[in-house]
């Protein structure tokens, strides 16, 4: 757990899990997605639908962080996928959020 | 949602962001209906876009008002308004919070001026000397005279890996402005002893320097431990 932990802090400074940058990361390991696919995939997925501001500022975020990148434009869109350091992030939070679930779930059982 | 509408909202953030994506976001709100929920959520990201700019330029700012709280807080021993103290300890704390990591990374510095070769970090420890002088015998005034000046080229010659971003012209003029505000509201505050809204105002704002001091300072630690 403690290891866990630290490899977190070590990394990029995305935030809780429910963070929006973690979300998009989520969406666009399915493949490329500009920001409309991306808002109506996270709320599919999530069930949380992202502001505009806070989807392209989530995006910005991630670009400056090098885990994700823009793909040539189509029809004046950007679409974006995600970096390998963007997987390798993602991989890590969701083994910690699923390590996390998984604990949790086993002592609600034992209650 | 309208053009004319979609360029309004994109003209709310700073310019780097909207060069960057202002054309996909214009593309992007215009190809859906925008509601007022979204309008204001783009309006607060935008804010955000902006603060985050600025959040180098605010921690910077709460650190050098250290000296004014300082300043008036041992040169007067009356008993100022509440908002007042807490303004001041707000300040010390973000102060604090905002000079550890520069302090961190200023070791290679320190070493050079043990061996004489640089002369900004003896100008900045003069005025902190100056300024606590000044505070515990003259009544604290004085020390804000240099401050703004000293900082700004301290920080620019001692930690340019860390204060890179923190020191240009634009933002000398800030932190005059910023020390000449702080100490005027505090020399206001004390003479009246009333404090009221104005005295909740400084407070609250020292507040949120403080927080943006604190999260600067976090993000900076992180940044320097990832280094590692």
């Amino acid at each position: 757990m403690a290891r866990s932990t630290r490899h977190v802090a070590q990394d990029p400074d995305l935030g809780r899990f429910s963070d929006p940058p973690l979300l998009v990361l989520a969406s666009l390991a399915d493949g490329p997605k500009h920001g409309h696919a991306m808002i109506d995939d996270i709320e599919q997925m999530s069930g949380a639908r992202l502001g505009p501001g806070t989807l392209y500022g989530a995006i910005a975020r991630l670009e400056r962080e090098k885990l994700i990148e823009p793909l040539p434009e189509e029809d004046r869109r950007h679409p974006y996928r995600i970096t390998a350091s963007g997987a390798r992030l993602l991989r890590a939070k969701l083994a910690t959020i699923n390590h996390f679930a998984r604990i949790g779930l086993k002592r609600l059982e034992a209650m | 949602m309208k053009q004319s509408h979609a360029r309004f909202l994109i003209r709310l953030y700073p310019p780097a962001w909207r060069t960057r994506y202002g054309s996909e976001f214009q593309t992007f709100l215009e190809s859906r209906h925008v509601t007022a929920l979204e309008a204001l959520n783009i309006a607060a990201c935008a804010l955000l876009e902006h603060l985050r700019e600025s959040v180098a330029l605010i921690s910077v700012v709460s650190a050098i008002t250290l000296s004014s709280a300082l300043s008036f807080y041992l040169g007067f021993s009356d008993q100022p308004h509440l908002a007042l103290w807490l303004c001041w300890f707000a300040i010390v704390a973000a102060a604090a919070a905002c000079i550890a990591p520069v302090i961190r990374s200023s070791k290679k510095s320190t070493r050079a001026v043990i061996r004489g070769r640089r002369i900004w970090l003896c100008l900045f420890a003069a005025w902190m000397i100056f300024n606590t002088i000044t505070a515990l015998f003259l009544g604290g005034r004085w020390g804000l005279i240099p401050a703004p000046a000293l900082l700004w080229l301290g920080g620019r010659k001692l930690v340019p890996r860390v204060a890179a971003a923190m020191t240009t012209p634009r933002m000398l003029l800030v932190l005059i402005a910023s020390a000449m505000t702080s100490s005027a509201g505090a020399g206001l505050l004390y003479r009246s002893h009333q404090g009221g809204i104005g005295a909740y105002l400084i407070a609250i704002v020292a507040l949120l320097a403080t927080a943006a001091g604190i999260l600067d300072a976090r993000k900076l630690l992180i940044k320097r431990r990832t280094a590692v």
